[in-house]
């Protein structure tokens, strides 16, 4: 058992530390705890070779507190989180070479535990979960063995001392005279505990695993109610962890930044995970909409949710810029002032940015169960949250917009400051860089108005510039982010020498040409498309719909330009995860840890436990108070009467136990026992026979007496050793028991039937049973040792004998 | 986790459910109380059914505090409330405080994944009270005593386990067991790692007692804390028992027949000739003037050419009278004590000698304690041992007037040995003017009185 403990401790310390890479994202130095819990397992538990002096292990100590502590404050990683988990892990290492007590073993499973908790804390994906499962279920076994491990310890122990109390070589002295005044009755008494180890008893048994697998399911399953049912009454906003917008603690790949590098986002539209759900409804009606079909009113091809508006572009790298992050904030209004909107109800997986998406063109908006509000940037119309807690949960949050109008303007953003006047941020957002962007400008003039054109308008301009970009052909969709000359700047290598790539190059070369035929244009991320899933009704955006598109000032309006190709449309769609019973189960997995464990809250747990368990007992109450009050004006209705029906037969039933435990129950040890329960305990003994009702006939009656003991036998958890038994022997000793008469382990059958010889010798004197013990044992023998088996004129007699010493037996037994 | 032999702790184990169970309900109910609108946004049945669960939860509380302070009332005792225990292991403690960590964790750091990690350790928890409780059920624990034992020497306790459940066994049952006595207490264990169903287990503990007198045996108390280690489950079966601590016994030297006869003459004559009953013949030696020359033995003096004697030596016991005399100030302190431990030991160590070497001498004791009592060699000496065990010492304990009574009665031929916890100055002025018909041995139970004639096994 020894090996088997140290097995899965240091398993256990090595699936904690796994898990805390996995969640930190790096190998060292979390994961350098496996190699080097390996190491320790032999070196130090099997071989003996090597382990640690305290004091040696207390100046690592020392040291590994003054490295973390160098962590926290040296600013190379990301949180003081960060520090903490390492921490953990130095101390880890120390434990793992130090020679192993009890208290040892516990503080590495102590140190398991909390590196699993420090990764809950760095990762939310439902991969960790699983992991925490297999975690469950070691660190349960481990405990187990290790409760066990420790009693054995402790036989061991009391044996030596025992041995050391009597041992022969220790002869008491024999003081000559009274001459020291402490005597012996002056102290306590001196107690030595024992363990009793029935030596056929097999420690790692069959059913020791099983009832170990009993108890994690159970565990997981009360653990699942506790986590259901504990309110998420969150306290305060505690950001402990210093992670910020600047400072992701965790980045959720979403495939949306707030600036945009170019080819950042490509591997990022390959991604399948989930980043949002959307539904909406019309505010009037409750009615659920159709968000397709809603977009497609808005006068998109697919759904737009607008997140992060770029103006400023240098060198490949697209920033909100000074005039769209320091213009003036505003709080959105919570509710709308009209019914006559659309509710788009949000949630959104956990990511590193404050921005809020919607489908434009909102006029109120709130978080769920948050203090904090929705506030907006005037000159971009963006929303952000008014906290700064980001990266740690799911966000649930309401959105309301104008609905669109037949037949009137696309519901560009607005998107106007108040401080700067129009010229100003037409002029903002027309700037061009310096230099580098000379043959892209003379390829926009050239594109926007060629040769044979008369004098276009800037709309007309957009299309060509457009058209150009999506339609022309000479430009293809990919995710392949290989550069062809990296000396010259990334939109014009797209341009003139890869001429394919992604839509934040589309995009950015559609905003930078426009600027350079002198409109206003701007760059916005965010997401576009999605799937409706069937099984919950919510329209969900996945990282692949990560999209990136432009805001043209044409007319007086913002309008939206998306020049990537509709093969992008196609790319995505073949990002789809595929079909198959593995996948399904994984999607569904991902879908349910994301939304019943990461993101649930207290809104989802009033409306899915809270109430409907509320409206439940409500209405049973109220069943109740009904049925009670028509009782009494004398007229019930069906359901009242099967109810009350079933009632009374319930009360019944209790009122039948009850009896049955306080009157007939008593009356069984007195002997006078009514006829009926006679004859169910009958039929019971019948069906389900006892020990002592098992023989070895031939029958199906005896057949299948025994396999039913056998069954019982099994679930009580008897070896197979054991279980090789034989019934008249077994029925034998259960009459010698009722007397008082127990084998020791020790002891063989016929030693026991002679040492107990006094006792069953004066209670079968009287009768012609002297003997019977005797010739039971002998036959016992021949059966469970010679492998025999009794002829049936045998057998029943040694039935019949049996029979007689009960009944013997129990007279006296009686009379006693 | 309490250990296996724990001496130090006597005290009750804390009700931490009961104390739970009260807290729990009587915040229950000041939520309840001061919520008014509760029954109209719960539901009235959740009023009622988290009001009926408040009070009962503050009433099954309270039932086990009062169990726990005072587990002998009888209304107690009937309602079984003294009989399930609950505690928390340092095991226990430590993961409690990480629970707790995990759980306030999340609250303040709004994260859904540390009240999972937190559920997941719950979970384990709960089922380890819930296993430990299943193990204890339908199980029931038996002592079987010897019924004396002597201080000293190891005693082995049996203790039968029998678990009566029809399909679960019982893993890492330890039955605790205690032992009281007016100056000594002790509690062992015997841990049964499995117990099948429907079977029993007969283990035993080791126990080496201190203190003479009676100990009083029980409750036994079946623990588990099986699986995880992280709580412990008691029950408290009614099983009592007495047990009767004889006196230590020491050695009585070879100073204490000779000694004993020099003081007191009659015990002890010499002749040269054969007595009339059991005289034997103890050693030839030289021929001193005045010897009668009929016990001249003349075939060693042939041989050895002067003049040899035969000698006799009277070797019947006489009558020994042994007042012990347990005398103690009303404020004892431990030397007080020490004397009436070891004047009963040395009581009892005399009646173990006479019993040995002088079978046909009679030996009478009496105690001079708290009561008086006599014991003779007619009596069992388990008798003696019994009375010698239970004796105790009291300020009003005087030797004098027995020891007069007493010298009034015996014989010329018998002797008197008093035996006193009273320091030796004290006890020398008290019998000075007692009359000695016969000789008297007055001895203090001291070390220096006592030490030539008593050596105690043992003594450190």
């Amino acid at each position: 058992m020894t090996t088997v403990l140290q097995v899965s401790l240091y398993g256990l310390v090595m699936l904690g530390s796994g898990m805390l890479a996995f969640a930190e994202g790096s190998s060292f130095p979390d994961a350098f705890t496996i190699p080097l819990a390996i190491l320790a397992l032999f070196v130090t538990e099997r071989w003996k070779l090597f382990w640690l002096r305290v004091s040696w292990a207390n100046v690592l100590g020392i040291a590994a507190f003054v490295l973390a502590g160098w962590e926290l404050s040296s600013g190379q990683i990301e949180a003081r989180l960060l520090s903490l988990a390492h921490l953990l892990v130095y101390l880890t290492w120390i434990v793992l070479f130090l020679s192993k007590t009890a208290r040892m073993y516990w503080t590495l499973c102590l140190l398991a535990v909390l590196h699993v908790a420090v990764g809950a804390v760095l990762t939310s994906t439902g991969i960790f979960g699983a992991l925490c499962g297999m975690f469950l279920v070691l660190a349960v076994w481990t405990l187990t063995l290790f409760t066990l491990s420790r009693a054995r310890e402790r036989y061991a122990a009391e044996d030596q001392m025992l041995f050391t109390k009597h041992g022969e070589g220790e002869a008491p002295a024999e003081p000559d005279r009274v001459s020291v005044v402490t005597f012996l009755w002056n102290q306590n008494s001196q107690p030595v505990s024992t363990v009793q180890i029935d030596p056929r008893l097999r420690w790692i048994s069959g059913p020791f695993a099983s009832g170990v697998l009993a108890n994690v399911v159970l565990s997981a399953l009360v653990g699942a109610l506790f986590f259901m049912f504990t309110p998420r009454i969150w306290v305060g906003s505690f950001a402990a962890f210093g992670e910020g917008p600047d400072q992701p603690l965790r980045i959720l790949q979403s495939g949306f930044a707030e600036e945009v590098r170019l080819g950042d986002i490509g591997q990022i539209l390959e991604g399948t995970q989930t980043v949002m759900e959307v539904r909406m409804f019309d505010q009037a009606t409750d009615q659920p909409l159709d968000i397709a079909e809603h977009a497609s009113r808005l006068g998109f091809d697919e759904p737009l949710f607008r997140g992060s508006v770029m103006g400023e572009y240098e060198k490949g790298k697209w920033r909100v810029g000074t005039t769209g992050r320091n213009d003036n904030l505003k709080t959105v209004p919570s509710s709308p002032t009209t019914s006559d909107v659309v509710r788009q109800e949000f949630r959104v997986e956990p990511m590193d940015s404050g921005i809020l998406f919607a489908m434009p063109q909102h006029v109120a908006g709130r978080l769920e169960h948050r203090l904090s509000q929705i506030i907006e940037r005037r000159l971009t119309a963006t929303l952000y949250r008014s906290d700064n807690i980001t990266g740690r949960e799911t966000l649930m949050y309401t959105i309301y917009s104008d609905k669109p109008r037949p037949g009137g303007d696309l519901p560009f953003p607005r998107g106007t400051h108040p401080s700067l006047t129009l010229r100003n941020e037409v002029e903002y957002y027309g700037l061009l860089p310096e230099r580098g962007l000379e043959r892209l400008q003379s390829l926009a003039r050239q594109v926007a108005q060629p040769p044979n054109a008369a004098t276009s308008t800037p709309t007309e301009k957009a299309q060509r510039l457009v058209h150009f970009l999506r339609d022309s052909g000479e430009f293809g969709y990919t995710l392949d982010m290989s550069i062809k000359d990296s000396k010259i700047d990334a939109v014009e290598d797209f341009l003139f020498n890869r001429k394919e790539g992604h839509c934040e190059y589309f995009a950015s070369a559609l905003a930078l040409m426009l600027r350079a035929v002198e409109i206003p244009a701007r760059l916005v991320s965010g997401f576009k498309g999605g799937d409706v899933k069937r099984s919950t009704g919510y329209f969900v955006v996945l990282g692949r719909h990560a999209h990136v598109w432009v805001e043209a000032y044409l007319n007086g309006n913002w309008r939206v330009l998306d020049a990537t190709p509709a093969s992008r449309s196609d790319s995505v769609k073949s990002l789809a995860p595929k079909s198959g019973l593995f996948n399904t189960l994984a999607n569904l997995f991902a879908d349910t840890w994301s939304h019943s464990v990461v993101g649930l809250s207290f809104s989802e747990q009033s409306s899915n436990l809270y109430t409907p368990l509320k409206e439940l007992a409500q209405r049973m109450w109220d069943t109740f108070h009904e049925d009670i009050d028509n009782m009494a004006k004398g007229k019930l209705s069906d359901d009242g009467k099967f109810l009350l029906r079933y009632s009374l037969l319930g009360l019944l039933l209790m009122a039948s136990s009850v009896s049955w435990l306080f009157l007939v129950r008593p009356r069984r040890e007195t002997g006078s026992r009514s006829g009926w329960f006679v004859r169910c305990r009958r039929f019971l003994s019948w069906l389900l026979p006892r020990e002592a009702a098992t023989n070895n006939g031939d029958g199906w009656r005896s057949r299948w007496s025994r396999w039913w003991i056998a069954l019982l036998r099994r679930l009580r958890g008897e070896s197979a050793e054991q279980r090789v038994r034989v019934e008249f022997y077994e029925r034998f000793l259960r009459l010698l028991r009722s007397a008082g008469l127990e084998p020791l382990p020790t002891q063989t059958a016929r030693e026991f039937v002679l040492a107990s010889q006094p006792t069953w010798s004066q209670r079968l004197a009287e009768q012609p049973l002297a003997s019977v013990p005797t010739d039971i044992v002998a036959r016992f023998y021949r059966v469970r040792f010679g492998g025999e088996s009794l002829p049936p004129d045998e057998l029943r007699q040694l039935e019949t004998q049996l029979r007689k010493m009960e009944q013997h037996w129990h007279r006296q037994n009686g009379q006693g | 986790m309490a250990g296996l032999a724990s001496t130090d702790d006597y005290s009750r184990p804390f009700p931490l459910l009961g104390a739970t169970a009260v807290f729990s309900g009587a915040g229950l109910l000041i939520v309840l109380k001061r919520s008014p609108s509760f029954a109209e946004d719960w539901g009235e049945a959740s009023y009622w059914v988290l009001f009926a669960a408040s009070v009962f939860l503050m009433l099954w509380g309270l039932g086990q505090l009062l169990a726990s302070a005072k587990p002998d009332w009888r209304w107690t005792r009937f309602a079984n409330w003294n009989r399930n225990r609950m505690a928390v292991t340092r095991e226990g403690m430590a993961y409690i405080g990480i629970m707790s960590v995990m759980f306030i964790g999340s609250i303040l750091g709004r994260t859904n994944m540390l009240m999972f990690v937190f559920a997941m350790m719950i979970g384990p928890w709960v089922l380890n009270g819930w296993i430990a409780f299943s193990m204890l059920r339908r199980t029931n624990a038996k002592r079987t005593l010897p019924q004396r034992a002597m201080a000293g020497d190891m005693v082995s306790v049996e203790i039968e386990v029998e678990n009566h459940k029809w399909l679960l066994g019982s893993w890492l049952l330890a039955a605790r067991d205690r032992a009281v006595h007016a100056r000594d207490r002790f509690q062992a264990s015997a841990l049964f790692v499995r117990i099948p169903a429907r079977q029993s287990r007969r283990g035993h503990y080791f126990v080496r007692f201190s203190q003479r007198g009676e100990y009083s045996f029980g409750p036994i108390e079946l623990t588990t804390h099986f699986p995880l280690g992280l709580i412990e489950r008691g029950l408290v079966c009614q099983d009592m028992g007495k047990l009767i601590v004889h006196p230590r016994v020491g050695r009585m030297t070879s100073r204490w027949r000779s000694d004993l006869w020099n003081a007191t003459e009659l015990a002890e004559q010499r002749q040269m000739r054969a007595g009339l009953f059991d005289d034997e013949f103890q050693r030839i030696r030289e021929y001193r003037s005045g010897d009668n020359p009929k016990a001249i033995h003349w075939r060693t003096t042939a041989r050895r050419g002067e003049l040899m004697v035969r000698e006799y030596q009277q070797t019947r016991d006489r009558d020994l009278i042994l007042l012990v005399e347990l005398w103690q100030p009303a404020q004892p302190v431990a030397s007080d004590l020490d004397r009436v431990e070891l004047a009963v030991s040395f009581a009892a160590s005399v009646l173990y000698e006479n019993l040995r070497q002088s079978r046909e001498a009679r030996l009478r004791i009496i105690i001079i304690g708290a009561d008086t009592v006599a014991w003779d060699h007619q009596s069992s000496m388990e008798l003696a041992l019994d009375q010698l065990a239970l004796a105790e010492a009291a300020p009003g304990a005087d030797v004098r007037r027995t020891l007069e009574e007493t010298m009034q009665r015996i014989s010329s031929s018998s002797r008197v040995v008093v035996v006193s916890s009273r320091p030796r100055s004290d006890l020398r002025a008290r019998t000075r003017e007692v009359m000695e018909p016969v000789e008297l041995l007055c001895l203090s139970a001291e070390a220096r009185d006592l030490s030539p004639y008593f050596a105690l096994e043992g003594l450190v």
